[in-house]
């Protein structure tokens, strides 16, 4: 009973800013497609309330996870006569409730307006579009609520999600950069937001009947692969530190393992490019240069001091060997099997 | 009754609380002092259930506090810095509690209203003063088993220290509640406490009954016709020695009676014995631990 009324309460809590979220949403989409002129080559704009739902996706786990960052916050909640898990429970689905009521109603008053404004879109599409837009969202809000959950300051959510966003699709990108070998159309699909893209883009020329978009079915496995955080986001709630609220984000799923993978992804894709065209030229080592510089800025900003701990030293020399490893590797693969043998191993590792 | 065991907590690499064991019994109100960063704040923390301990057990009445709701909803912890959504109104807070607690809506108003606590404005503009006030109200409405209060009178005039009192003793009174207090204003926790603790270096270095702990030293003002020597009292088990000319005031520890024969021993022209007040007793404690050597 009183998870229910805790429920109830930051439901109520939620009322201002559903509203909120609601009347943006409404300027974003209805409004723009109320005011427009259709004509053969305009598109039906799902677009805009599909960006603004990601958008969201990314804001309000952010808000949602603050009382988790700050001490009295965590003596508000956590003296309360009620476990941490359900705390985390209702943030999630109250979370949600703020993330879809207002997309929901945006999207169908969008589509009607639509409908009643021109007949030249297939409005069967809008229904299939739905269920995929709050399904790949309830997968994302998941995924970036253990994300935020595993900072110590709101600064370090953002962070920490930028460095998710891009991190997925990072050791593919590198290796696209470093070898021209044609996987670059596919590295950035892994960033966190690319399921909306690629989904909306897909169901928007269905709409018009000029699909030439194919609908990449591994964005569900993506989403099925953020759904599924939800297990070691509700395992590190049970057994989370409250007084870490504040103090510097040192999980492993933060900065500590972050910072030396970006360094590895991009210093292992430079050496394997390097080493393998033989040009040993300023620009490669200017790029290593660049992320050991931005490896440096990350563990300033992580210990949040100038003065480093060798710890931190340590790191960034082994990043750069595992990097120059890690390129060694790949050159050695990449030798031993024909290009389409390699790209396909390095397809399946990705 | 809390039960607290060989209490581990490390705040990052400190260890804050090291080893501390202490008992305390129903309808105890308990003063908790100790020196800035001696882990008053993170003793209450987590004897209240926000902090997980490193080691050791804390338990009420037999039964562990730690994620465990049943135990809680008899615990409200006050907090040095309580937290209220932006915006909120008192109604919105007292909103919010009766989803745990069950409270006294009435007992609140009333003690809102002694505090002359605004109930339209918004919490943001309240004074530092006011939002301790609103809490307090808060916390005595709700009348939990165990009360834990942070820094108590922080921030309070004196007024308001006074009705807070009254309203803690009246509900002490009625409902015969636990409460464990941290404060540095120590004449207050006087007036309300029975016993209390010292906490440094992470346990309860002294613990027991106020007026039984303040009966163990004895404070005098002596004055002599001629100038007198520290050297004089080495027969005294002395605590804190003052001379100014030939006044000497000075603390001692012992049997009253003896010492009382002794210091006319030393035929002083004048003997005033001197009542000794928390704040000296805990002055007395902080200078036996070596914080006020030079």
């Amino acid at each position: 009973m009183t998870n229910f009324k805790y429920f109830v309460n930051s439901l109520k809590g939620a009322i201002k800013p559903m509203v909120i979220f609601l009347i943006v949403g409404m300027l974003i989409y209805p409004l723009v497609v109320a005011i427009m002129q259709f004509d053969e080559y305009s598109t039906s704009n799902v677009g805009l309330i599909v960006t603004y739902l990601a958008i969201l996706t990314y804001v309000i786990p952010i808000i949602k996870s603050a009382y988790l960052k700050r001490k009295k916050t965590i003596d508000y909640y956590y003296a309360l006569p009620i476990k941490r898990t359900v705390i985390m429970n209702v943030n999630l689905i109250v979370g949600l409730i703020e993330l879809l009521v207002p997309f929901t109603i945006c999207y169908f008053s969008g589509m009607i307006v639509t409908m009643i404004k021109t007949d030249m879109f297939d409005y069967y599409y809008f229904i299939p579009l739905y269920f995929s837009m709050v399904g790949l969202s309830v997968s994302l809000f998941i995924f970036n609520m253990f994300v935020a959950s595993r900072a110590n300051t709101v600064v370090d959510s953002v962070l920490f999600m930028v460095l998710y966003t891009f991190g997925l699709a990072l050791p593919i990108f590198s290796i696209n950069e470093a070898t021209n070998n044609g996987f670059y159309t596919d590295a950035y699909m892994l960033f966190t937001f690319m399921p909306f893209v690629n989904v909306g883009n897909y169901y928007a020329s269905m709409m018009k009947d000029t699909s030439n978009i194919p609908l990449l079915y591994p964005h569900y496995v993506l989403a099925i692969f953020e759904a599924l955080t939800y297990i070691p986001l509700f395992i590190l709630t049970k057994k989370d530190k409250s007084e870490r609220a504040e103090q510097i984000s040192n999980s492993y799923f933060g900065y500590r393992t972050l910072i030396p993978f970006y360094v590895v992804s991009i210093v292992g894709a430079v050496v394997l490019g390097n080493i393998e065209e033989l040009t040993f030229n300023i620009e490669w080592f200017m790029i290593v240069f660049m992320v050991l510089a931005a490896a440096l800025v990350g563990y300033v900003i992580y210990y949040r001091k100038f003065k480093l701990p060798k710890r931190a030293w340590l790191m960034m020399g082994l990043s750069l060997v595992g990097g120059i490893i890690v390129g060694l590797l790949l050159l050695v693969i990449k030798n031993q099997f024909t290009p389409d043998v390699y790209a396909l191993c390095v397809r399946l590792i990705s | 009754m809390i039960k607290i065991e060989n209490l581990t907590k490390n705040l990052g690499e400190n260890k804050v609380l090291d080893g501390l064991d202490l008992i305390i019994n129903d309808g105890d109100i308990f003063g908790l002092v100790g020196i800035n960063g001696a882990g008053k704040s993170t003793l209450l923390r987590t004897i209240s259930g926000v902090y997980e301990a490193e080691s050791g057990s804390i338990t009420y009445d037999g039964k562990d506090v730690f994620e465990n709701p049943e135990v809680k909803k008899d615990i409200f912890f006050l907090s040095d810095n309580p937290y209220y959504p932006n915006n909120s109104s008192i109604n919105n807070i007292i909103d919010f509690y009766k989803s745990f607690y069950d409270i006294d809506v009435e007992r609140f108003n009333k003690i809102i209203n002694k505090f002359k606590l605004d109930t339209k404005k918004t919490i943001n503009n309240f004074s530092k003063g006011m939002k301790r006030q609103l809490f307090i109200a808060l916390a005595i409405a709700i009348g939990p088993k165990y009360l834990f209060l942070d820094e108590a009178f922080d921030g309070l005039d004196p007024l308001a220290r006074l009705i807070f009192k009254r309203e803690l003793s009246e509900l002490i009174e009625e409902k015969k509640i636990t409460v464990i207090i941290s404060s540095h204003s120590l004449r207050e926790l006087e007036d309300i406490c029975d016993k209390y603790g010292l906490l440094d270096k992470g346990k309860i270095e002294s613990t027991g009954n106020i007026i039984d702990s303040k009966e163990k030293y004895h404070k005098y003002q002596l004055a002599f016709s001629e100038d007198i020597d520290e050297e004089a009292f080495k027969d005294f088990n002395v605590v804190s020695f003052n001379k100014v000319g030939r006044i000497v005031r000075i603390v001692l520890e012992g049997d009253v009676e003896e010492i009382e024969a002794k210091l006319n021993s030393l035929n002083p022209i004048l003997i005033d014995k001197i009542d000794i007040d928390f704040e000296e007793l805990f002055l007395i404690e902080v200078e036996g631990k070596g914080y006020l050597n030079d």
